[in-house]
């Protein structure tokens, strides 16, 4: 019989304590509550040890699993036989305080400072846990600035800058299609900086922003455009109407770049027609009409009709002016031809492209040759006996010589050939002809009749203007009157017929009752009108403003970059024009 | 009369959105109006863009506007001042929806990989996270104050350990599996947010599942095991349950208040950085004009 | 024979050592006797490190010794060295048994035998030399106290206090934090000690940290407790320590030895002096508490008064100045005496005071000169002060509407008791009917002369219910009409919370709240819905005068401690009927506030639904003591986003420390009350600051002005919503923008942390001034983001609830 008394001390004085008899053979000690000792602590198992007498002495000894002593020198039993025999159990200490003589135990039980977490501590943490604080947003925004700063503002500018110390001579040397490029666009530096895709033209140095944008901070300078554009043309001749010269204006002014794949260029019937409403306000001396709108106020056409073929000079004239002569020196008449069985056949709609075959670019057409488009009806015979000697066409000079040949060459073969009125013919006080010509005044003969009847009247004269040999000149021939036929009758305007080729011919021109030439053939602005209307164009119509037609830079005017400077800033004198006439 | 009744005549509890009943945004309407007609009427050469006459004055009015509706993060921590900021702030919702369609006119529908685009991106994103932002701020203080029902966070988390504490206490008195779930259980450790927390509120779940995991395998493991009584395990499951509750209720509450928050930690670098953008834009506009 | 002294001083108080010194500085020959070992025992025994207040502080200090605020040792070196100094005869451990008065010179007998003679004897004893000892038995036991002199000294002590005095109640209050501590109190409640040491006891005693027995006396006392008596029998308390703080009274067995008569047989009466000090027996003066001049300054100044009279070299009184810059204005040029003795003749009030006492209120006082038609005060001023008509006479404007319809006041009455006393704005413009001089008597100076003089408490109260009465039934009647009215009405003070009316009671009263608040609330569904708000003024109780009802249909709960008019019903029910026009006036009275409750009561009498919200927020507003509020700060938590601009803002525009915290407000139905001033109709923290440091703006705020605060805390401990602390002002200060960017990368400390300059300053007490010192909004109103926040009068507050609606 031993009587286990035990005594708490420290923190756990505050539980209560048995004393135990151990009058079974042991004390359970653990967490659980049926336990002798019932510990409550996470570091104490629910059975964690028993107490049993052994012997003489008292013996705690841990459950399987479980150990006395700290965690670094754990122990499966201790003995407690002696006062101050101790052992530990989880955080508790077991002090044997006193052994009475019958053998009766006094433990002491400490708890050593393990305790569980503080309630206040524990809602500390928690309140951490739970809580929202904003994160750094000056870093994060110093961070995203600094990173913009670099990537988008430092690195374009700095790789510019190389790139534009590489190409240095570029403006002088023109422009170099090969810009190297380690990141490729979309990535280039330079890309980062583009406000809008580039047209196509310029897509090959697009990676060069200095190549335009030549001064930081200054509107891209016309010179960067006429670098490369050297033979663009004013729009009027400076002389004549100041206002309108483009060297005191910019290039963007009017055509806008990083627009997309062609370039951006101001359409605006205003712009135009600020001046040529009342163009006699700047040029008080020209001929050009007002124009306010393609529909409503538009002077009739003037087809340019040539005035002397030879000088290659033209005259305008009204659409329907019957006074109109066109000095192209061809005869020709549509009508005439378009009445011909074999041509006019029924339903024929290409009978124009038997001689008309369209120019590459839809523009104009080709010119008519006359191998192609007249050779199968005129057959350029001169004798008919003989068919297949022919006249050279386009040749003026070889036909005279080609003529005697066949005559000279006819004669040595003894071949007879009419002669020239052999018959006496007398009449009274007229002196009896020559004898007829024999030998080579025969051919000589034959070969002036047939150049009379060839070149004056028929074979040529039936489409040229044939110019006898003036009198009294012995070495003078036969000569064709020289011919000009304009590829474009309206030169200020743009009209393409491959635009219209959903159209008949006729629809426009009136070929089939043409008799004279060009100003009966071509269309007035009222064949325009039936389908196009002004810049504001009812929806039935097509709104067509000046640029629909006309062109703004004249190229046959002047170039805007003189060929000598590199930079063009406007304010020289104007260079020397070529001497045309305006009309 | 004196100030105090003056006081009286300010609105009493009206939401920001519906200041002086709505002045700011029909304001803001008005000015988006505006710019749409003048958008509307121009004839720029190419395409619309921020380059045309009318491209310029909608870019200096977004310019003018980005920096007027940037002020408000400083004239917020101006106090003392005569204005009610509250006019201020709903001003700057409105303005800054108004300001999206103002700068994306500018901009003429268009986006390219330049810093141009990467400006309009970035305010796109300034203007998007502020309007969550006033979405938060409209919605959230009401759930939230539900969800508190005049607790404090400090009250809270007092609770939390309390029954943290107790849990551990009752979890002594069970086997010693029973009592390590427990322990582990209800150890602060278990209960930590992320972002994912935060957006989809996904944690919420984690945490609802684990606890409601311990419970039963706490009601289980105890229904085997004859020797429990339901009157000892009654105690730890009804704590259990409780510290289940106020975990979840302590969740939404921190939800709610780090969604009113963190907003603004997109919203206000990222409009710093739109600045330097919209600076940058503006130079490069002109360096390479 | 010739006297050994000429002047023989008993106590070494601050009286008596100044009279010494200043007798020393004039070659008189003198001598100081002190009954202990040490000079100055009663700031001696002060505890330790104790700041001793030197107020009031416009008084200026004459004499020898130096003094101004500071710790009690600082104090007590500088006096010890003036004693050294000026070779003061001082003779410890002299305690005076006998004052005997023979022909021309005074025989002193001290306790060890030895007399002296003197020709003149200077009487600087004060009271706590005489403390009450307790005579039970046991009260011998060493474990008796009758002082503390450090609380800290005490730990985990059971203590019991006996005596709820000012000094039981400011040691218990002091000793609970760390003890168990009881008091027990003779009186039925505490209402003997400061308003400041009340709060704070009940406070803790509802908290549990005080036990408190009234109507109790000690028994006797054994070696481990105290055995008292109480209402319910004997009660045994356990008591390591027993502390009783019975208070001191005039040694009075001792001076009526001496010869001196006592006016009353009041053991606390002090005996009656000439203006010199002089008692009744010729050559022997009292100074001091004793002489009725608790303060330390007063007594320094007394003695030195009367020791260069004594000397042949007259000195006015310190406050002579003072008070001939206050009579300056009214009365230029004209003697301070003949002012006073004008000033007694003329108003009444000031009529029964001594001349001591009216000196002491005068210098608090304003004298002004009016001309006919000058306006006095307006309508609608928050000023707190009563106007006595000396000459001339006033006439009151009740009504703006009728200004034809008013009232004449005439010489030796008083107006603006109204606004006074309820606190809230002037709801008449007084203007000068007549040439008048006017007293203008501040709050403070009518407190104190309401709790020392009764006339004046009486006067105040008869006047005022007449008033009231008058303005309220009938204003535009003759107050004859209402004679019978105003014999049948009492004054009642009901404490917060108690009951006036209760719904179902026969009607016998008629009432009129004179201040305070109450809440009008009828039970419905088996809850009490408040219908309507009243303020000071209202009349209420009114129903059954005109119409037949018999019993009360609403209960009419104070909010906060309340004095209200009680009429009897009878004689208003006689004189109502007796006199029609009076019944017309006291019908469209009724008719006015029958209006405003029924339309609170069409929208709240359901319980559910917003007006059941809006009932419910009024309950806890008022609940939260907003029903004595002027002007309250309210958040409405569905829209508050808890961004904390408003505490911000409160720190950015009052030096970096916030007034107002939300997370220790109040919060239910979804209304926060941050813990925030409230600028009370009666502010309490005005009630005891010693300096006069907060004072009421004629707009209403409630202000402290941080130049005079001297860090008391008295403020703060009355508060009774805590919303005064006490900071270390200018202590922090904002880094600069360097510092503060440098913080943002992480290389410095945190942005928004305020460094500490490490300079010592005094502690000030803080709270919200509605922004008066920052321009005049609140700033935390106008840097709400999101309209959560308004600072609002409760009654526009309870007005825009039942309404649903903005103002």
């Amino acid at each position: 019989m031993t009587l286990v008394s035990f005594a708490p001390t420290g923190p756990v004085a505050a539980m209560a304590w048995p004393s135990v008899q151990l009058d079974q053979s042991e004390i359970a000690i653990g967490r659980n509550p049926a336990s002798g000792l019932c510990l409550l602590h996470r570091q104490i198992r629910f059975n964690h040890a028993v107490l049993r007498t052994e012997g003489a002495g008292l013996y705690l000894v841990a459950a399987e699993g479980a150990f006395l002593g700290t965690a670094a020198d754990p122990q499966q039993s201790a003995r407690l036989a002696h006062a101050g025999d101790t052992t530990q159990i989880g955080p508790f200490i077991l002090t044997v305080r006193e052994v009475t003589g019958d053998g009766n135990v006094t433990l002491s039980v400490t708890q050593t400072n393990d305790m569980e977490p503080d309630e206040g501590a524990l809602a500390q943490i928690y309140l951490r846990v739970f809580n929202v604080a904003l994160p750094n947003v000056r870093l994060w925004a110093l961070l995203l600035s600094c990173g913009l700063v670099v990537i988008f503002f430092a690195w374009p500018l700095l790789s510019m800058q190389a790139a534009k110390h590489d190409n240095g001579d570029m403006q002088r040397g023109g422009p170099s299609f090969s810009e190297p490029s380690f990141f490729p666009p979309p990535w280039g530096a330079a890309s980062l900086w583009n406000v809008g895709a580039i047209s196509r033209a310029h897509s090959g140095f697009a990676a060069n922003c200095s190549f335009c944008h030549q001064t930081p901070f200054v509107p891209v300078r016309s010179s960067a455009c006429l670098a490369c554009h050297r033979d663009i043309g004013q729009h009027a001749d400076p002389s004549v109407a100041p206002a309108a010269d483009l060297r005191l204006q910019r290039c963007e002014h009017c055509h806008h770049e990083h627009k997309g794949q062609t370039i951006a260029t101001r359409d605006s019937q205003a712009d135009c027609v600020a001046c040529h409403g009342d163009i006699r306000r700047i040029a008080p001396e020209t001929s050009l009409h007002d124009v306010l709108d393609f529909g409503t106020n538009h002077p009739q056409f003037r087809p340019a009709l040539v005035l002397d073929a030879g000088l290659r000079t033209t005259k305008r004239f009204d659409i329907g002016d019957l006074q109109a002569e066109d000095h192209s020196n061809v005869r020709f008449t549509h009508a005439g031809h378009l009445k011909l069985p074999k041509l006019n056949r029924a339903g024929r709609q290409d009978v124009c492209g038997g001689c008309h075959v369209p120019a590459p670019g839809g523009v104009t057409f080709k010119p008519v040759q006359f191998d192609d488009a007249c050779a199968s009806c005129h057959s350029l015979q001169f004798e008919p006996q003989h068919p297949e000697w022919r006249l050279p066409h386009g040749h003026p000079e070889e036909v005279a010589s080609r003529i005697a040949g066949y005559y000279a060459r006819a004669a040595l073969a003894g071949e007879v050939f009419d002669r020239p009125n052999t018959e006496p013919f007398y009449k009274p006080g007229v002196p009896p002809p020559p004898p007829p010509p024999t030998g080579t005044d025969l051919v000589t003969y034959k070969t002036e009749a047939a150049m009379m009847s060839t070149i004056a009247r028929s074979t040529c004269g039936e489409c040229h203007v044939t110019i006898p040999p003036a009198a009294g000149q012995p070495n003078d021939a036969w000569r064709i009157a020289p011919v000009f036929v304009p590829d474009r009758y309206m030169p200020s305007s743009l009209f393409r017929h491959a635009s219209h080729a959903t159209s008949t011919c006729q629809n426009c021109h009136a070929a089939a009752t043409s008799n004279l030439g060009a100003i009966s053939l071509l269309p007035g602005i009222g064949t325009c009108r039936a389908c196009h209307a002004g810049e504001a164009a009812p929806a039935s119509r097509i709104s067509s403003s000046c640029a629909s037609c006309h062109r703004f830079h004249d190229d046959s005017l002047m170039h805007l970059a003189p060929a000598d400077t590199a930079t063009f800033t406007g304010g020289r004198a104007p260079p020397s024009m070529p001497a045309k006439e305006l009309q | 009369m004196t100030r105090f009744s003056s006081a009286a005549a300010l609105p009493i509890h009206r939401s920001f959105l519906v200041w002086r009943n709505g002045i700011y945004a029909k304001a803001a309407l008005l000015l988006t109006a505006s710019c749409i007609l003048l958008y509307a009427l121009q004839h720029p050469t190419g395409p619309a863009n921020g380059g045309t006459a009318v491209g310029y004055f909608l870019g200096t009015l977004a310019a003018i506007l980005v920096l007027w509706l940037a002020w408000f993060g400083i004239r917020r921590r101006r106090y003392g001042g005569a204005g009610q900021l509250e006019g201020l702030l709903s001003a700057h919702v409105y303005f800054g929806i108004a300001l999206m369609i103002v700068a994306t006119l500018h901009a003429g529908f268009r986006l390219h990989w330049n810093v141009h685009s990467l400006t309009l991106v970035l305010l796109s994103l300034v203007v998007a996270s502020g309007m969550f932002g006033s979405y938060a701020f409209w919605r959230y203080p009401q759930l939230m104050t539900q969800n508190r029902a005049s607790a404090t966070l400090t009250s809270m988390t007092a609770e939390l350990a309390t029954l943290d504490l107790r849990c551990r206490q009752l979890a002594l008195l069970f086997p010693d599996d029973i009592m390590s779930l427990v322990h582990e259980t209800v150890a602060p450790g278990t209960a930590h947010f992320g972002m994912a927390d935060l957006v989809w509120g996904r944690r919420h779940n984690q945490v609802h599942r684990n606890n409601l995991a311990a419970i039963a395998r706490v009601q289980t493991q105890l229904a085997d095991r004859q020797a429990a009584t339901p009157s000892e395990v009654l105690p730890l499951v009804q704590s259990l349950t409780q510290r289940l509750i106020l975990m979840e209720r302590m969740y939404r509450d921190w939800r709610y208040r780090a969604l009113m928050l963190q907003w603004r930690a997109i919203h206000v670098p990222l409009t710093i950085g739109l600045i330097v953008a919209l600076a940058i834009h503006v130079i490069v506009v002109f360096y390479d004009w | 024979m010739t006297p050994q002294f000429s002047i023989a001083i008993v106590g070494s108080g601050p009286g008596g050592l100044s009279a010494a010194a200043t007798a020393a500085r004039y070659g008189l020959s003198h001598v100081l006797l002190e009954r202990t070992d040490h000079l100055c025992d009663t700031v001696y025994r002060y505890q330790k490190g104790k700041k001793v207040m030197a107020h009031p502080m416009r008084l200026p200090l004459l004499g020898e010794m130096p003094f101004e605020q500071g710790a009690r040792e600082t104090i007590l070196a500088n006096w010890q060295r003036v004693a050294v100094e000026h070779a003061v005869n001082v003779r410890l451990a002299s305690e005076v048994n006998s004052i005997a008065k023979t022909d021309d010179d005074f025989t002193v007998t001290m306790a060890d035998g030895a007399a002296i003679s003197a020709a003149h004897v200077i009487l600087a004893i004060g009271l706590q030399g005489n403390i009450r000892r307790l005579t039970v038995p046991g009260a011998e036991k060493p474990h008796v106290k009758y002082q503390l002199d450090d609380p800290d000294d005490y730990r985990d002590k059971r203590i019991v206090v006996i005596g709820a005095g000012d000094a039981g109640l400011e040691n218990a209050l002091a000793l609970c934090g760390n003890n168990d501590v009881s008091v027990v109190n003779r009186q039925p409640d505490l209402s003997r000690a400061k308003p400041a040491n009340v709060s704070d006891t009940d406070r803790a005693i509802r908290s549990g940290r005080i036990r408190a027995f009234h109507n109790a006396s000690p028994l006797r006392i054994d070696d481990e407790g105290v055995t008292i008596d109480t209402p319910n029998g004997e009660v045994r308390l356990p008591a390591d320590i027993i502390i009783a703080r019975l208070g001191a009274i005039p040694p009075r067995k001792f001076l009526e030895s001496c010869g001196i008569k006592f006016p009353s047989k009041d053991p606390a009466a002090i005996p009656e002096l000439s203006e010199s000090y002089e008692s009744n027996v010729p050559g022997l003066y009292i100074i001091g508490a004793l002489g009725g001049y608790t303060l330390i300054k007063q007594a320094i100044n007394q003695g030195h008064e009367l020791v260069r009279r004594l000397a042949g070299d007259p000195t006015p009184p310190a406050d002579a100045p003072l008070l001939q810059n206050v009579c300056a204005d009214a009365f230029p040029g004209k003697p301070v005496n003949l002012v006073l003795q004008y000033l007694r003749d003329h108003v009444p009030i000031l009529a029964g005071l001594t001349s001591l006492q009216l000196r002491e209120t005068l210098l608090d006082c304003t004298l002004a000169r009016f001309g006919k038609g000058d306006t006095v005060f307006s309508r609608g001023d928050y000023t707190s002060s009563l106007w006595n008509i000396a000459e001339g006479a006033v006439s009151v404007e009740l009504d703006p509407a009728r200004p034809d319809n008013v009232i004449e006041v005439g010489a030796g009455e008083f107006v603006g008791e109204l606004g006074l006393l309820s606190g809230r704005r002037r709801n008449a413009t007084v203007t000068a009917a007549a040439p008048s001089i006017m007293v203008e008597i501040p709050l403070r100076a009518v407190r104190r002369l309401q709790t020392s003089v009764a006339e004046v408490q009486q006067e105040l109260d008869r006047v005022a219910v007449r008033r009231l009465i008058h303005t309220t039934l009938g204003p535009d009647r003759p107050i004859a009409e209402l004679e019978d009215i105003i014999a049948g009405a009492t004054l009642r003070t009901y404490r917060a919370g108690a009951c006036i009316i209760k719904e179902g009671e026969t009607i016998a009263a008629l009432y009129i709240l004179r201040s305070g608040s109450a809440t009008v609330a009828r039970s419905e569904a088996g809850r009490e819905n408040v219908l309507n708000f009243l303020g000071a003024g209202s009349l209420f109780g009114e129903r059954g005068f005109l119409d037949d009802h018999a019993v009360r249909a609403a209960t009419i709960t104070a909010t906060v401690a309340s004095d209200v008019i009680c009429i009897d019903a009878a004689p208003v029910r006689d004189t109502l009927a007796r006199t029609p026009a009076l019944r017309a006036a006291f019908s469209r009275a009724v008719q006015t506030q029958l209006a405003q409750s029924l339309r609170a009561t069409v929208t709240q009498t359901q319980s559910t639904g917003p007006a059941g919200k809006a009932a419910a927020i009024s309950d806890f507003l008022l609940s939260k003591g907003v029903g004595e509020a002027t002007n309250v700060f309210i958040i409405d938590e569905t829209i508050c986003t808890r961004c904390g601009n408003c505490e911000q803002a409160c720190a950015a525009t009052h030096g970096g420390i916030s007034r107002v915290s939300r997370e220790l407000g109040a919060s239910a139905e979804q209304i926060l009350i941050p813990l925030a001033c409230r600028h009370c109709e009666t502010p309490h923290c005005m009630a005891n600051c010693p300096v006069d440091a907060i004072s009421r703006t004629p707009t209403g705020e409630v202000i402290i002005n941080q130049q005079t605060c001297i860090g008391c805390e008295k403020c703060a401990e009355d508060c009774p919503y805590d919303v005064i602390s006490m900071v270390d002002i200018g202590a922090r200060k904002r880094p600069n923008w360097l510092v503060r960017m440098l913080a943002t990368v992480g290389l410095a400390r945190p942005a928004d942390a305020r460094i500490d300059t490490g300079a010592e300053h005094e502690k000030k007490a803080l709270k919200c001034d509605l922004c008066s010192s920052a321009g005049g909004i609140p700033a935390c109103v106008t840097a709400c983001p999101t309209g959560a926040a308004v600072r609002i009068a409760p009654e526009a507050y309870m007005t825009w609830l039942r309404e649903g609606s903005n103002p």
